[in-house]
């Protein structure tokens, strides 16, 4: 007997089915437009404070938009530039890479050595000092991803090694009188924009075809998203991660031979403040401090936004240090912004 | 004097026209229901039914657009889950909230440690342990378990984990328990366990509304049933009226039946297409050996910790095999990693979909080319043609009744069965050879189940290997041709699924196992 309390309903009683959400091409179509309008806003939409800053710029200072002052920005801008480009493709395979800035100095250094000390004809001094980029990239990725350190203290390590290194062969001292077709790589320029500015455009151009158009990027943004998974899709995650550590450090190399050409200087505390700097370029543009999402227009995007921050303080006469307190607290803002995103 | 109503004769708790509503989607409908008094009540429904908005609201997580909640006859406003806690609800959610590196002491208490006493005790926080030792003592007494209080949570079993989850919801006397899947991680013999602790609560006046996918489980422990669909109430039902068949129809609004795809009369046994001998991986696996036919579907049965899904991953590359053979079609089969596990055609759908199948964060697309994309593939060509994915995805899409608004949309936006769902499609996407299948419909609503089975028959038919590893008896009963006892990492035994019931399953593997292991120790 049933309890009187309740009544059941009949079996047979049905309302009707409320309409599911289905595929329908159409309805999908709409919506990839909308998909892609909102991603390109997630990597644009930084095009906006940007202008706003310039003008701003434009109207309070005069020295602003001169060529010089633009030729300037741009330059500094390469610099950290080819610098986080490494370091996106890193952190979209979450890992991460402190000693870029080290790499950088004691590349330069390599550099120094092989071209100045040694006179040795010059391009191999660039292998040289790329080849020691690589290397360092190499053992960064092969120490975390086989023997299971974490990168963060993998590279921190690194960082101080590779400076050590940089300070020791120079006795601390700058190198300096490179050749002068080297010296060109920093220098050349065409209609107002200097080589390195090409450079860097270069490498974002290939770079975000890989990302994006071959199995390798896929490869990466997989290993990001979900190690396990990879894995288990047949990706070989550690080789994957050491690609891109190799990368980071091949980059960190490029960055400290066209800063060796453009001062025709090289010392191991080159890139000592350029680490802060690229990756607040990075997480500026969007990339994912977790893994899996990124993109490098983004952060070319964030690279000018941040050269821009420092040559418009320097118009205004704020000092180097409330730079590095601003770009800081940049990092720190959009931190609290991603992780109020991901929240949702 | 009709005023005086006993609050024994009123439902626990009430909910009267009960409506929410998520941007697009209205999650709940009008829904009446009444949880009575000591009674276990499930509630079922397939994915997006609206459980668990109706779970969130009575626990005080979200608040309802209209209707009223009424406990003990009192029309009450749940406005957060300290509220809700207050009044007497306590929940326990599929991801277990204990913290594995604490004691269960330290677990039970971990909302309001006690402090010491003295002025300095409680300006420093110092904890009480004597206090907290009693505490533990107490709660354990009261629901009849023998816990040690200084064990670490990490040392517990699964189903220890669960009943100290339990005891801490109660141990704030809550009278209402919801408990949202919590056997998906348990084995038959601690689920029994389990289900003799809720009818124990019951009889001492708790109610408990009782969430999960196993329909079977839910007409065997519950009271009652109330069954949602789409947003909308359906009715409840006592349990001793219902049968498997007449709730699944209930929830899907189809004719029920029709779960499993038929069977092939029989399968052509040609050359296998898997023939594994003497597998062993140490210490895992000790003796394994079957054959797997093209055409067939192969159901590997054991009890949790058998070595089912061990079988699956040495043959995959991702465990170490130390001796025996495997053959593909005939030809020796030698693999260390999943990449040349599936050069050679092999596929895997792992156990866990979230932690090992899953790319949450990535479009619906990148989950479904992921492989087709990532191995290099006929063509050899380094680089990708996101049209040519794109297609791929939306054809895998239709072919597998995928539900989702967008294909760029994420992965972890999607209900579990539709994630599954992108994980099986990976595969089919570069045409297996033979497929492995660890649980492939674990927590996935009964529509996308039976597409599942679905698709995986039509693999079959296709001419593909497939081997499942299921924990679910009337899964491999209703989906397999053959079935392989699995016991203490060795094949001991195997049946043809005609004609078998799940009983005799279950004690097939119980006597089979234990006569085998005999003679072998013997």
């Amino acid at each position: 007997m049933t309890s009187p309390k309740y009544e059941d309903t009949p079996l047979t009683e049905r309302p009707g089915t409320a309409e599911t959400t289905k595929y329908l091409p159409g309805r999908a179509l709409a919506q990839r437009l909308g998909t892609r309008l909102s991603r390109a806003w997630r990597s644009t939409g930084l095009l906006i404070p940007l202008a706003l800053f310039w003008l701003l710029l434009a109207v309070t200072t005069p020295v602003f938009f001169t060529v010089e002052n633009v030729t300037n920005l741009l330059l500094e801008a390469a610099v950290v530039g080819i610098l986080a480009i490494g370091t996106t493709t890193l952190l979209i395979t979450e890992e991460i890479d402190l000693s870029i800035g080290a790499v950088e100095g004691l590349s330069a250094v390599a550099a120094g050595i092989v071209i100045v000390n040694h006179q040795v004809w010059w391009p191999l001094g660039i292998v040289a000092a790329i080849g020691t980029g690589v290397i360092v990239g190499c053992v960064n990725g092969v120490v975390t991803t086989r023997l299971g350190v974490p990168s963060f203290i993998v590279t921190l390590a690194t960082l101080g090694v590779c400076t050590g290194l940089a300070l020791q062969f120079t006795n601390g001292q700058s190198i300096y009188g490179f050749p002068n077709d080297f010296q060109q790589i920093g220098v050349a320029g065409l209609a107002g924009i200097r080589l390195p500015v090409f450079i860097a455009i270069a490498l974002l151009v290939v770079i975000h075809f890989v990302l994006t158009r071959t199995r390798l990027g896929l490869r990466f943004y997989s290993v990001g998203g979900n190690r396990k998974a990879a894995a288990l899709v047949g990706i070989n995650v550690p080789r994957v991660k050491t690609l891109a550590f190799a990368l980071s450090g091949g980059a960190a190399a490029l960055a400290g031979v066209v800063q060796a050409a453009r001062l025709d200087s090289a010392n191991g505390t080159f890139g000592s403040g350029d680490l802060l700097d690229a990756i607040a370029a990075v997480v500026i543009g969007g990339t994912s401090l977790t893994g899996g999402v990124g993109s490098v227009v983004g952060t070319g995007l964030g690279v000018v936004l941040v050269a821009t921050i420092h040559n418009g303080l320097n118009l205004w006469n704020v000092s180097p240090f409330w730079q590095q307190v601003v770009v800081g607290l940049i990092i720190l803002i959009m931190g609290i912004a991603t992780s109020r995103r991901n929240a949702r | 004097m009709t005023l005086m109503v006993h609050a024994e004769t009123l439902p626990k708790l009430e909910v009267r026209g009960l409506s929410k509503r998520y941007d697009s989607t209205q999650a709940l409908f009008d829904v009446n229901l009444q949880f009575e008094r000591g009674e276990i009540h499930s509630l079922l429904g397939e994915n997006g039914a609206g459980k668990s908005t109706l779970v969130r609201i009575i626990t005080g997580n979200i608040e309802a657009d209209a209707g009223e909640i009424l406990i003990d006859g009192a029309a009450l406003r749940l406005s957060s889950p300290a509220v809700a806690s207050e009044l007497g609800i306590a929940a326990v959610h599929q991801e277990l909230s204990l913290i594995p590196n604490l004691t269960v002491s330290q677990n039970l208490s971990i909302e309001h440690l006690p402090t010491s006493g003295g002025l300095l005790g409680r300006l420093a926080g110092v904890v009480d342990k004597r206090e907290l030792k009693r505490r533990t003592r107490d709660t354990a007494n009261r629901f009849r378990e023998d816990w040690d209080p200084n064990a670490l949570v990490s040392s517990l079993t699964p189903s220890q984990r669960q009943r100290l989850e339990i005891g801490r919801a109660l141990s704030r006397n809550a009278t209402l328990l919801v408990l949202d899947e919590p056997t998906s991680s348990l084995a038959p013999d601690d689920r029994d366990e389990l289900y003799q602790k809720l009818r124990s609560l019951r009889d001492q006046g708790i109610s408990i509304v009782f969430i999960t996918h196993n329909l079977e489980e839910a007409l065997e422990v519950s009271d009652r049933v109330s069954v949602l669909r789409d947003g909308r109430y359906l009715g409840s039902h006592r349990c001793s009226d219902l049968t498997v068949e007449q709730v699944v129809e209930l929830m899907t609004g189809r004719q029920a039946g029709i779960l499993f795809p038929r069977r092939e009369i029989a399968v052509p046994k040609a050359r296998p297409r898997l023939s594994v001998r003497h597998l062993s991986a140490a210490p895992y696996l000790k003796e394994v050996s079957f054959d797997l036919y093209p055409g067939e579907i192969l159901g590997l049965a054991g009890l949790v910790g058998s070595g089912r899904t061990k079988i699956l991953r040495t043959i995959f590359g991702t465990l170490k095999q130390t001796g025996g053979s495997i053959q593909l079609d005939g030809a020796n089969l030698d693999v260390s990693s999943p990449a040349e596990a599936i050069a050679n055609g092999l596929a895997l759908i792992p156990e866990d979909r979230q932690t090992e199948g899953l790319f949450p964060s990535h479009t619906v697309i990148h989950n479904i080319s992921v492989v087709a994309a990532t191995t290099p593939g006929r063509d050899r060509s380094l680089f990708i043609s996101p049209k040519r994915l794109q297609k791929l995805a939306s054809d895998m899409i239709a072919r597998l009744d995928i539900k989702v608004e967008s294909p760029f949309e994420p992965a972890s936006k999607l209900s579990g069965g539709n994630q599954q769902k992108l994980v099986l499609a990976r595969w089919l996407a570069i045409q297996p050879k033979v497929l492995l299948a660890d649980e492939p419909t674990r927590g996935v609503s009964i529509g996308s189940k039976v597409e599942i089975y679905r698709t995986l028959r039509e693999q079959a038919r296709a001419g593909v290997g497939i081997v499942v590893v299921s924990s679910e008896f009337d899964e491999l009963v209703g989906l397999c041709d053959r079935i392989v006892l699995v016991r203490d990492g060795r094949t001991v035994g195997e049946c043809t699924s005609h004609d078998l019931s799940e009983d005799d399953l279950l004690n097939m593997l119980l006597s089979h196992g234990r006569s085998v292991v005999g003679e072998r120790e013997g």
